[in-house]
């Protein structure tokens, strides 16, 4: 509201001013009250506009009498600021409630200007009282409603609401803010809003983008991830308004932004329930049809169509009675009318038969589950339908190949077996009942179990709670079995699984054999082995006994008697020691022999290693016939070295014992063929003649006589060893004085 | 003769021999007695196993056992007497056989057993005492 500033020319009893008539409108239209006081601020004149105003009578204003009119909250400051204006002899200008005669409190803009002398001097003062109460009750309301606006918007708790300067600079925040985004106000004012927008869209300037769209446009909306103060993301409905005064000027942004995160999830989750409907009701492996009660398809999946010979989609808005044979439509209309009166789930074509109808006008057996889905807005009865014609093939060819099996289990000598999934047993031939004597009717499920040997019992369990468990992909298992007299038989049973085409187990189908026999042999041969190694141990023992004796006390004797024995007599105790000696050396051998097939430890043996210990030990006749052994590289085998130390050792030293009249040469090699290692020893003694060859490796087997030294083992303990580890030894000769070849061939890994 | 450390004569070692055959007997007895020792002799393996039951440590520095013994065997001796709590540290169990399978010489020396082969001649046992008396820290 204009108002004309500074101090009014003074002239007659109404102010003067230029803008007379303009200011006597003004006046006549807002000014209710025209006063004046003298130059000491008493009023002193009547004013009739007053009077009528306030209904106070020129008595009762005069002097300060008119502060009387004035609202008592309002008295002390208008009488104030009269004062200082008459005491400086400045412009009074004061707003108070000014009692109406209506006693109404009427606000009023009070304003005294001083009439002034050319010399400056206060002549008096002249007042105008303006009605504003119309203004003040706008401006109180409007003071009140921003008050409770603003209320209402620091307490919104659910959603953030902020004002941006034009640079998108916070310079307001509220609780919604604070709460949703976890930050207080004296830690955002001042800062750029994208402090919220996750690290990539704020470096893709989307923060910018939405203040460049409210202001383009007034309004941005966006949905978006927003992260909050510790880092955590919410999906944010955000509304930016841009703010503009009346001339058009951009002031700034308000900020909307709520947290629907949840709301987010929820639609999420909601969507992906329809898309797994939708994906299940594609992918059942059954046809899948919705008909309306007025017998229309409106829903048909992939696998209804194909069951019936359609394309995708071409039997929706079909009447469903298109998929029946024509005999049966009529009947069938009926059916669907009464199944939309009493509706429930329920399975047609189990107990009778069903038939579809395909595109092609074939016909094919159905099974069909008939459901109801009713929503607020209809009722569609949904069919579920089986094609099984293979179903009812393979039922047939079932039948059959099952009357073949059981015409061929009940006629076997073996007991035979079938038995579910689940390890309980379903069949049991005859047999069963003509060893144990109890009816096979009885011992189905585990209860076979009853009839295995208590001691073998766990053992069966366990190894058919494995089968029954789908662990096991062959069952092989021997126990006892109780016979009708009481007496137990051993029994190996054995069952392999029948899988259906998609690997799953149907049943499986085993029998059980008589091993007791066989069994009882085993055992008994197991006990004889054990008993037959200790006796060669034991014999050697205790054997070489009383050839220690014989050697040692003959030696004993020679030393006692000293000088008085002669040369005949030292000669003939050299002959019982030595006779000793080899008998000794021929159990030890024995031993050896009987050893080199049995088990125990196998390692890795180094041949190389082996022929060289050979050779240490054969020392003494290698100097003393002047010999020479070469050996080439030799590989590392699988075995035990004291076996092929022993194989080395007769070998090399038959070479230089059967020796020619040249010195003994020795030469050792190896070749390596594709599966096998080839190892030669080849000498240049006195040969053997082929007939000779297979013979040489039996036991006892010796081609000289007795002044060569020899157990006739030497070549057996070899035979054995090679054996033993997978191989073949044999001799290769052209004949007598044309040296030997001894061929050893080991399986290589 | 062994010596201790500090060269005087050592004190005789002390023998248990469990062996049936006298003739064995003798012969171990003839090529220890120059390394100086004391035997204790028996005969059966019930006697032996009383005797290693009741043991007083420091009785024996070295117990021989034959392996085929009337009434219990030499490597069960030596199995149970090597499983014992209560046993003598210090003394050493050795079979000494002319032949013992391989899967009992294994065990008996997975124990802390000696195996070790009965000669067959004089040169033999002579080898066989010496090897012996190094098994006895003197002194």
């Amino acid at each position: 509201m204009d108002r004309p500033e500074g101090p009014l020319e003074p002239g007659g009893s109404e102010p003067s001013v230029p803008a007379e008539s303009s200011l006597r409108e003004f006046a006549r239209e807002t000014v209710q009250v025209v006063w004046k006081a003298g130059a000491d601020g008493a009023v002193s004149e009547d004013s009739p506009s007053w009077r009528a105003f306030t209904g106070q009578s020129l008595a009762e204003f005069v002097g300060e009498g008119w502060l009387n009119a004035v609202h008592p909250e309002d008295r002390a400051a208008a009488q104030a600021s009269w004062r200082e204006a008459v005491r400086a002899g400045s412009i009074h200008s004061v707003e108070y409630r000014l009692r109406h005669v209506s006693g109404d409190w009427r606000w009023t803009a009070a304003r005294g200007h001083p009439l002034l002398a050319p010399d400056g001097a206060v002549l008096g003062w002249i007042g105008l009282n303006v009605d504003i109460t119309a203004m003040k009750t706008a401006e109180l309301a409007a003071r009140d409603s921003e008050a409770r606006f603003r209320l209402l918007v620091d307490n919104t708790a659910d959603t953030a609401i902020f004002l941006l300067d034009p640079d998108g600079l916070i310079q307001s925040w509220n609780l919604g803010a604070e709460r949703i985004t976890g930050y207080a106000a004296s830690e955002v004012l001042g800062h750029h809003f994208s402090l919220f927008l996750p690290e990539s869209a704020r470096k893709e300037g989307a923060a910018t983008r939405l203040l460049e769209r409210a202001r383009q446009f007034g309004e941005a909306k966006a949905r978006a991830w927003r992260v909050r103060r510790d880092g955590t993301p919410f999906w944010a409905d955000v509304t930016i308004a841009a703010n503009r005064d009346p001339q058009g000027v951009l002031r700034g942004f308000s900020d909307f932004m709520r947290d629907v995160t949840e709301e987010r999830n929820h639609l999420l989750a909601v969507e992906e329930s329809e898309q797994r409907s939708r994906l299940l009701l594609e992918n059942a492996a059954q046809g899948i049809l919705g008909v309306r009660a007025d017998g229309v398809i409106e829903l048909a999946n992939s696998t209804a169509c194909g069951i019936f010979g359609y394309e995708h989609g071409e039997l929706t808005g079909q009447s469903i009675e298109t998929l029946l044979p024509e005999q049966r439509r009529q009947a069938h209309a009926g059916h669907r009318a009464e199944f939309t009166k009493s509706p429930g789930t329920r399975s047609m074509g189990i107990d009778r038969d069903l038939w579809g109808r395909r595109k092609d006008g074939s016909v094919f057996p159905v099974e069909i589950t008939l459901s109801q889905l009713t929503t607020e807005r209809r009722t569609l009865s949904v069919a579920f339908i089986t094609d099984i014609t293979q179903r009812r093939m393979d039922r047939v060819a079932l039948e059959e190949s099952a009357a073949r099996f059981r015409l061929l289990s009940e006629n076997v000598p073996q007991m035979v077996w079938t038995c579910g999934p689940d390890g309980n047993v379903d069949y049991l031939n005859p047999r069963w009942q003509d060893y144990t004597g109890i009816s096979a009717t009885e011992q189905l499920g585990h209860a076979w179990l009853n009839r295995v040997h208590p001691a073998d019992r766990d053992a069966a369990l366990e190894a058919w709670q494995r089968v029954a468990s789908g662990h096991a992909t062959e069952y092989l298992q021997e126990y006892r079995i109780q016979a009708r007299d009481g007496s137990y038989r051993w029994f190996r049973a054995r069952a392999l699984p029948l899988r259906n085409g998609t690997g799953g187990l149907v049943k499986w189908f085993g029998t059980s054999s008589d091993i007791h026999d066989l069994r009882v042999a085993m055992e008994e041969l197991r006990a004889a082995n054990a008993d037959l190694e200790s006796f060669a141990y034991i014999a050697a023992h205790d054997m070489q006994e009383p050839f220690r004796t014989v050697s040692s006390f003959t030696q004993l004797l020679e030393r006692h008697l000293g000088g008085q024995l002669d040369e005949r007599g030292r000669t003939l105790l050299n002959h019982v020691g030595s006779a000793a000696k080899r008998m000794s050396q021929l159990f030890a051998d024995l031993l050896a022999y009987s050893e080199a097939a049995s088990g125990g430890e196998t390692g890795d043996a180094d041949l190389g290693v082996c022929c060289q210990l050979a050779v240490a030990n054969l020392e003494h006749a290698i100097r003393v016939n002047a010999a020479l052994v070469e050996a080439g590289p030799l590989p590392v085998v699988r075995g035990r070295e004291v076996h092929f130390v022993q194989v080395f050792q007769n070998l090399i030293g038959n070479a230089i014992k059967y020796r020619g009249p040249e010195a003994p040469r020795i030469a050792i090699q190896c070749e390596t063929g594709p599966e096998f290692w080839r190892i030669t020893v080849a000498d240049n003694g006195i040969g053997i003649d082929p007939a000779h060859h297979r013979a040489i490796f039996g036991l006892f087997r010796r081609l000289h006589g007795r002044e060569t030294a020899g157990t006739g083992l030497g070549l057996a303990i070899c035979q054995r060893v090679v054996a033993r580890h997978g191989g073949r030894i044999w001799v290769e000769s052209e004949g007598e004085g044309r040296g030997s070849r001894f061929v050893i061939e080991l399986p290589r890994g | 003769m062994r010596l201790s450390a500090d060269g005087s004569p050592a004190r005789p070692l002390r023998i248990l021999i469990v062996d049936d055959t006298p003739s064995d007997v003798e012969l171990l007895t003839l090529a220890l007695e120059p390394h100086g020792a004391e035997f204790t002799r028996l005969a059966d393996g019930v006697a032996a196993r009383d005797c290693l039951s009741t043991l007083r440590p420091g009785a024996f520095d070295l117990v021989l056992l034959d392996w085929r013994l009337p009434g219990v065997n030499g490597d069960e001796l030596a199995l149970e007497y090597l499983a014992r709590p209560d046993r003598d540290p210090a003394l050493s169990i050795c079979l000494i056989t002319s032949a013992l399978p391989p899967r009992v010489t294994y065990a008996l020396v997975e124990a802390g057993a000696h195996v070790l082969e009965k000669p067959i001649d004089l040169d033999g046992y002579d080898r066989l005492a010496a090897l012996l008396a190094r098994l006895v820290p003197p002194g």
